[in-house]
Parts: structure tokens; sequence; C-alpha cells
């Protein structure tokens, strides 16, 4: 469903490619892990894959179109339905509550979403998340490890098709780093596509498609 | 803590203006030839003035909320003798050309009632702190 | 309602930065505000006094124009005397279309006021200045024993007592923040009773007011397109007493000249200050943006467009900027209205306020200018922020 053709991408003009010749394709219900050093571009090539960066050279071909090329408003559209984001370090809206920031990203500027569904909905996937009774405090009352958790609810709020998780779990403790594996190991069993790169071990023992980052 | 500090000061500076707008900043018409209303009702501004301004030097020094409240409670009935005397029981002169109505009656109305708003919302916080306080507890 | 909210949440996030914000707002809203009012009032004043005082030609006794001026300006009423003739020897001077005579006198202090106030005996008959401008319905035509108090002049139940007599208030006039609203005015019908009051209620008069074949002023309108300089000389011809002659149309003429110096030196000076807050408050925005760069590259990753971005990043500043100018205008509306008579004392100028709802127009304008201004300053940030690649902007320093 998504489709990588002869990406390259580098850091900077002067430095060269970091990877190119990049030609993937991915499809649903694939539980994708991407492995390798740190450095290695790792988040870069994720940060391709969900159109967040503008590969050097290549397409991104997602049902059947270029994504770099299409419209702003359709791109804007695409990331906020289809396509989720959970970025390495935990970025939170400093002055909301927990649920708020996990809804809010969805509600601005779109009068069509009912804020009170939701917020259900939220509170929800936070609950499953073991997070139930975190909803109402502040970014800043809660561990790396619970933000990390709430960052993986906001990506899925909307139920998308496409969920890029960067280094989920690195920094934090084993138990936790099994919950959000296993959460989205099982959101890719339902005809979703989940694309992680990691370099835990505990990932591995999923039924994975493993991509080496040094042998693209 | 905060609070009694902020309240407590703001009723000294503003004691000390009471004192000094009738005699000093904005005297009073000359009542060398007559004493006229507005002299009178000068002293008593003064009066009440030293009274704010004692009872802004206890605030400071009693943690207790309770006596506090009372602080403030007295200091909003002084404000409210200050309309009176200025505008009922004594009065000023007639003349609106006149210095006291010129320059000491805006400048009394202005003070007195920063000193009201500043004493009201010292009420206002210190019950709604307490209330929380008693929650809190339960 | 949500925009609110967000705003409000936009001002806590930093409350510090915030207070950047909003302590130069509330400054340049509170000099605006007061400057203009003050302006307002003595141009407002200015007119009045044109109005009320304007006529093309003044004629006093020789040495009195100093005094007269201020009668004019100050509203000290000079007590100058001549001869009645005068009046009489140029009313029928050509080119002159209106003339009228007044007499000065000063109250008692004890009397009616607790200070003094200013007499003005005048002609209803040939009078174009003072019957012009009366507020109450002047229930009796005025005569000997009625008279017309200014704005400032109490009276009590319609009375007035001067020298120990009472007098009806036929009218008072409407308030012209000139020395007219603390005058009272005879016709000179009473002429002759008021000063035998005023001497036997023991005030000291001087000779010359004690005579009541004296005046101390004629007022003069020529038509127009007449050539002034040739009936001043009809004039210094007709009169035999030696004259002064004031013009207190170009008199007020030369002040408003002044007043517009005045005023265009501080509106400059308002400008200046409005720029220079402008870019603080650009800095300010800047560095705003810039903290919340990671927070906006996220909700761009969330597919919030630039449009929406850049209006959360304005919001709260505009509603700091809002805050900000109506306290700086309230305070400013309390300090000038409150002093208002302080102040034209202190100027000594005429001063009357402008009218309320022009100063509720002023509040408007001033909190919507500043409104835009501040969300001018967070544009340019906004859009820059808004900007970025999104991945880029997302990561921390030396991932």
């Amino acid at each position: 469903m998504i489709e990588l053709k002869n990406i390259a991408v580098s850091y900077n003009k002067s430095a060269g490619n970091v990877f190119e010749n990049v030609n993937k394709t991915f499809d649903n219900n694939e539980f994708v892990i991407i492995k390798g050093p740190s450095g290695a571009g790792k988040s870069t090539l994720l940060a391709v894959i969900g159109a967040y960066l503008n590969p050097a050279f290549g397409n991104v071909i997602y049902n059947g179109k270029d994504i770099n090329k299409l419209s702003k408003k359709k791109i804007d559209l695409i990331h906020r339905e289809k396509f989720g984001y959970v970025p390495q370090s935990n970025v939170m809206l400093k002055s909301y509550s927990i649920i708020e920031n996990v809804t809010s990203p969805y509600l601005y500027g779109n009068k069509n979403l009912e804020k009170i569904k939701l917020e259900e909905r939220a509170g929800q996937i936070l609950s499953d998340l073991g997070l139930s009774n975190k909803l109402y405090n502040k970014p800043n009352e809660l561990s790396g490890g619970e933000l990390k958790r709430v960052a993986i609810a906001r990506a899925l709020l909307m139920e998308p098709e496409i969920v890029l998780a960067d280094e989920p779990t690195t920094g934090l403790d084993s138990q936790t780093g099994k919950i959000i594996l296993d959460y989205l190991y099982n959101y890719s069993r339902k005809n979703k596509l989940v694309i992680v790169s990691t370099h835990d071990e505990k990932a591995f023992k999923y039924e994975a498609r493993i991509e080496d980052i040094t042998s693209l | 803590m905060k609070n009694r500090i902020i309240s407590s000061i703001a009723y000294v500076v503003l004691g000390i203006l009471l004192i000094l707008i009738p005699t000093v900043v904005f005297p009073v018409c000359d009542s060398s030839m007559m004493k006229m209303a507005c002299y009178y009702t000068g002293k008593a501004v003064v009066g009440i003035g030293i009274i704010v301004l004692i009872l802004g030097v206890v605030s400071i020094l009693f943690k207790d909320e309770k006596v506090r409240l009372g602080i403030s409670i007295a200091i909003i009935t002084d404000t409210v003798l200050i309309y009176l005397y200025t505008f009922k029981l004594i009065g000023l002169c007639k003349n609106e050309t006149m210095d006291c109505r010129v320059a000491t009656e805006p400048a009394l109305l202005v003070a007195t009632t920063i000193l009201l708003l500043v004493a009201l919302l010292n009420v206002i916080f210190i019950i709604v702190t307490n209330k929380n306080k008693v929650e809190s507890k339960n | 309602m949500q925009k609110l909210r967000r705003s409000i949440k936009s001002v806590n996030r930093n409350p510090i930065y915030s207070l950047f914000i909003f302590i130069p707002l509330v400054i340049i809203s509170f000099m605006f505000f007061a400057g203009t009012v003050v302006d307002q009032s003595l141009v407002r004043g200015m007119a009045n006094m044109e109005k009320r005082l304007g006529s093309d030609l003044m004629l006093v006794p020789a040495g009195s124009k100093e005094e007269a001026t201020s009668t004019l300006l100050e509203g000290y009423r000079g007590t100058f005397y001549f001869s009645k003739d005068a009046y009489e020897q140029i009313l029928n001077i050509d080119g002159i279309k209106e003339v009228t005579a007044q007499f000065y006198l000063k109250s008692l202090s004890a009397d009616c006021c607790s200070s003094e106030v200013e007499i003005v005996f005048y002609d209803p008959e040939s009078d174009f200045i003072i019957g012009s401008w009366i507020n109450s319905k002047v229930t009796a035509k005025q005569d000997a024993n009625s008279i017309i108090i200014g704005s400032q002049v109490n009276a009590t139940n319609g009375y007035i007592k001067l020298f120990g007599k009472e007098y009806k208030v036929a009218a008072q006039m409407a308030k012209t923040g000139t020395s007219l609203d603390s005058s009272v005015y005879f016709t000179f019908d009473s002429l002759e009773s008021v000063l035998t009051d005023a001497q036997n209620g023991g005030a000291f008069l001087t000779d010359n007011q004690k005579q009541t074949n004296l005046i101390s002023s004629v007022f003069i309108n020529v038509d127009d397109g007449v050539d002034l300089e040739k009936i001043i000389e009809n004039i210094e011809d007709s009169v035999d007493e030696d004259i002064d002659i004031v013009y207190p149309k170009e008199l007020s003429s030369s002040l408003r000249t002044n007043l517009k110096g005045i005023y265009t030196s501080t509106h400059l000076i308002f400008i200046f200050t409005g720029i220079l807050i402008f870019f603080i408050l650009v800095i300010v925005n800047i560095i705003i943006a810039n903290e919340r760069k990671r927070e906006i590259a996220l909700l761009r990753v969330f597919g919030v467009s630039r449009k929406n971005v850049i209006s959360i990043l304005n919001e709260g500043a505009v509603l700091i900027a809002i805050v900000a100018s109506a306290t700086g205008c309230v305070l400013a509306n309390i300090i000038v209205v409150m002093f208002s008579n302080l102040l034209a004392r202190n100027l000594d100028m005429p001063y009357l306020l402008p009218s309320a709802s022009r100063i509720i127009l002023l509040y408007i304008v001033v909190i919507a200018v500043l409104a835009l201004i501040t969300a001018l300053s967070s544009l340019v940030p906004a859009i820059y922020i808004s900007g970025l690649e999104v991945y880029k902007a997302l990561r921390k320093e030396g991932e």
C-alpha cells in the first residue's frame, strides 16, 4: 500500500546521501521492524515514508499517487486520517491535559469531529495502555514511559491505516516496552500497516518483517 | 503567604496615601479665613488613613487567616466610611472649581476605591482558599 | 469559545513572555487614550471659546489689552472701564454688522458660591455673544431681578444670592469649558441696583465701578468682505477716548495653530513609541514562536493546516492585546476624567471633555488598532515557523 521508488535521502547537500536507490513496498497486515545502529538513518527513513520529510530523490507512492506531489490540503488530510506518527522524543502540548493532548491535534480547525466521541475513544485507548488514572493530569506530571504511551494513543486515535513509530521503546523499562510493542503488534493484525524503527531486542520476538537499515 | 504580604503592603501604602492626599498632595481648601467642610473631611480621612496604616502593619504580623479576614472586613467598612464622610456626612465645598473638588476629591475617590477592591479581593481569596483546604481535608 | 480557551492556554503557557507583551501595550494604550482625550478637550474648549467670545474686534480701554486677553482666555474678568460714549460713537460706522457692550464686576466670596464669581452686564437686545447658548429654557425674559448663570455656578431652588439680595435664575448655560462657566449675567437694567447693593453689602468699589455710565468692553462684528483696517481707522477717529483693540478671532486662531503644533508633536511621540513597541512585540513573538516550534511541528504532523497553525500562534497574543489595551484605556479614562478639572486648571486653557460617545469610539479605535498591530507582529514569526519542514522542526537538538 505504500511504495518507495528510488528513494534517496541526504541530511545536507554537501554530505552526500545517507541512503539511495531504496525500493520497497509495504502492505497491510504487516508489522515491519527497521533495525540498525543509532545514527544510521532509521528515523529519517520513517519520516520519508510518512511524508514528514521530502526525499532528496524518488517517489513515495500511497494508494497509487505520489504523496509529495499532492496538494497541501490533501497531504494534511492524509496525515490526519490515514497516518499515525509516534516521534522519537515526546512532544506534548504543555498546558493541556493528557486526554486533550490526544484529541486536540485532530480537533483544530475540524468542526466535523465530535469532541465528546473523540474523548471517549481517547479514554478507551489510554485505559488499554494503562493510563486510565492520568487522563486529566498535565504532561509534566507523567514519566517518560507514560508520555510515550500517550504519544501512541495520540497516533492511533483515528484508527489510521499506517502507523509509524520511531524508537518507541528506547529508554523504557522492559515491562512498559512490552506493553507498547504488544499494542502495536495487535494493531497491525487489524489489517493495518505498522512500521517500527528500533534496536530493542524484544521487538524481534514478534512475527515481523525485518529490514536492516544498513542493507536497504 | 504571598497574599498576606501583597495585601498588607497595599494596605500600608494606601493608608499612607489617604493621610497624604488631603494634607500634602492635594491639600483641601485653605482654612485660614474660615473652616469649611472640606477641612473637616480632610481631618476625618487622615484619621481613617492612620487606622488603615496600623491595620496593614498588624496584618503583616499575623499569620492566622481569621485575623487577616477580620482586618480586611474592617478596612472595607473604613472605605465605606470615607465615602460617607466625603459625600454625605461632612462633604466638600459646593463650588466645582474649589481645590477640594478639583483635586482632592478625585484623588480620594481613586485611592479609596483601590483600597476597597484590594480588601474585597482579599476577603474572597481567604474564603475560597479556606473552602479548598476544608474540602481536601475531607 | 474554543478559540477563547485556546487563547487563554496560550497565554498561560509562558506567563513571563505574556507579560512582556502585556505591559508595553498597557503603556501605549494609556498614553494614546489620555493624550487624545486631552487634545480633544483642548480643541473642544477652543471651539467653544471661538463661538462664545469670538467676535472680529473687541474694544477695551487703553492699557487693558493684556487684561482683556486674559479675560477671554482664562476667565479672570479684568475690571477695566471706559465711557459708554465710545459705544454710541461707533454705532453708525459703515461696515459694522453688529455691536454690543459689556460691563464687568466681581462678586463677594461669601455670598453664594464659596468663591468669587464674575458678574457680566450685557445688553440683551444688541447681544450676539451670550444669548446663543442658553441651556435650560428661559422661563421668563430676563428682567432686572433675574440672572443667567454659567454651568458651574450653584443655585439653590432656582435662586442666587449676590451682595445680600436674591435673584431668580432665568437660565443656566451649557458647559463650555471656558471662563463663562463660572460667570453670571445681568442685563444693564440691573446695573444701578446691583452697584448699590454692592456698596451696601460692603464691597469695595473703585470710583470707576461706582458710576453707571461706564462699560468694560465693546464687541464688534464686521460685514463680510470689508476692509478691517479701514474700519479700525474709522473707529479710532470716531471714539474720543484712547482705546485698545483686541482681535478675539485672530487670538483664537493663533491659539488653534499652537494647539495643532502641540497635537502634532504629541502624536509624533505616540507614533515613535508605537513603532518601538511594535519591534519589542516582534522580538517577543519570535522568541515565543521559536519556543513552540516543536509543538507546532507536532500539530503539523497530525495534519493541522498551516493556516490554522498560524492562527494558533496568533491567538494568545491578540487576546493579551485586547485585554492590555482595554486596561490601559480604562486606567487613562479614570485619570483623565476624574482629574479633568485639575488638568484644565493647570493647562490654563479652555477645556471641555469629549462626549461619552466619542470616548467609547476612542476605546474601540485604540483596542482594535493595538490588536491589529499585535497580530501583525506575531504574523511573521508564525509564518516562518509554520513553514519549516516538519520532521526537522520536530527533532530535539542533537538527535
